[in-house]
């Protein structure tokens, strides 16, 4: 049997696809390395973002993803398949990194909310796919996207990344959080207000 | 804990309807993009490479662990069985508690074994060889009328 599936594959919702990770699920309860050698390589990317992004230090972060792979291959056995492969790494290195932040025992960064909450606002950043000074540009705004989720709480963080980034749905990044759906919607709305105005501030600080 | 995620959400004096209606916005859109169109940090083969090395010899412990627990399981159990064996055959009744009493039993004969062949010895040395007591006692009786007859008249 034939199972070419990669990271695009994986994260969508084709029958075909869905068919073929209940088999590579399947091979992997049964411990089998060259199945999970394929869902490596489908996920070790994201979750390694998903964990750079919550932790600062990028040795840790890789340490942390290892960890992550490791407890899942150890644990595969224990997967009920009610919720998709994707989300349940994603809890693991959720959980991993909420585990490393006790023992770190480093306050959140939390975020004020006073003037952060009006989002209506939207910014003029054209696409510049082929062009090579907006593909610098691009790259700059995305270093400062990078520092303002760095600056943010880790609740609001783990929101922003799991929905904005990996695709999640409210209900599942609520069962993987621990939380409320309407607690993630409103988590999600600071975020990105927080975003957005770390933003401004960028942008103002290029035009002066 | 519930309070305290209640107090986030009132914190923006929104409705879910409200929240939801922003979050769907352009606004909320383009923030959306700007996360989602962020580049992706590949792991490096490095890393690949030693988390390969740490799934095999996770995978060599377990096949180790299984081994030896294929091993020592039944061996396990024949020692059990053997030890069991062993209590209910050899010590068993010892254990129901049988043996005492024919030790009482034995005890028993040999007292009277004993007491008998004191008892014969005692007849023995009061009667001599060759006279069973049961004669000592007729033939003394007889004595003692015969003795009485042959002297009663005359002396009298």
């Amino acid at each position: 049997m034939e199972l070419c599936i990669g990271a695009t594959s994986l994260s969508s919702g084709n029958q075909t696809d869905h068919a073929k990770e209940l088999a590579i699920v399947e091979a992997c309860r049964r411990k089998d390395y060259e199945a999970f050698g394929k869902l490596l390589d489908a996920y070790q990317n994201r979750v390694f973002g998903f964990v750079r992004r919550m932790v600062p230090n990028a040795e840790e972060a890789a340490d942390i993803t290892q960890e992550v792979f490791i407890r899942a291959f150890q644990n595969f056995h224990r997967f009920d398949a009610r919720s998709s492969v994707r989300t349940w790494l994603f809890r693991i290195a959720y959980n991993l990194c909420v585990d490393r932040a006790r023992k770190v025992d480093r306050s959140p960064t939390e975020v004020s909310l006073q003037g952060t909450v009006e989002i209506d606002e939207t910014f003029d950043v054209p696409d510049g796919r082929w062009q090579p000074d907006q593909l610098a540009i691009d790259a700059e705004i995305a270093a400062a996207i990078d520092v303002a989720i760095s600056t943010m709480s880790e609740k609001l963080k783990t929101v922003l990344l799991l929905h904005d980034k990996e695709d999640l749905p409210y209900d599942e990044i609520a069962e993987l959080v621990g939380v409320p759906v309407g607690t993630v919607k409103s988590r999600l709305f600071l975020a990105r207000a927080h975003l957005q105005q770390h933003l401004r501030n960028y942008l103002r600080a290029e035009v002066s | 804990m519930e309070r305290s995620r209640n107090n986030e959400f009132d914190k923006l004096n929104l409705t879910e309807q409200e929240l939801d209606r922003m979050l769907e916005s352009e606004a909320g859109n383009q923030v959306r993009n700007f996360v989602r169109s962020m580049p992706e940090e590949p792991v490096s083969m490095a890393w690949r490479s030693e988390l390969n090395q740490k799934l095999s010899a996770h995978i060599r412990t377990q096949e180790r662990k299984r081994r030896f627990a294929w091993i020592v399981s039944p061996a396990l159990g024949l020692g059990l069985a053997g030890a069991l064996a062993f209590v209910f055959v050899f010590k068993g009744p010892s254990i129901v508690g049988s043996p005492p009493v024919t030790a009482v039993k034995e005890s028993k004969l040999e007292e009277k074994l004993v007491a008998s062949i004191e008892d014969n010895l005692r007849n023995y040395d009061m009667t001599g060889v060759g006279l069973s007591p049961d004669e000592v006692v007729s033939r003394r009786t007889t004595q003692t009328t015969y003795d009485i007859i042959e002297a009663g008249f005359d002396s009298l």
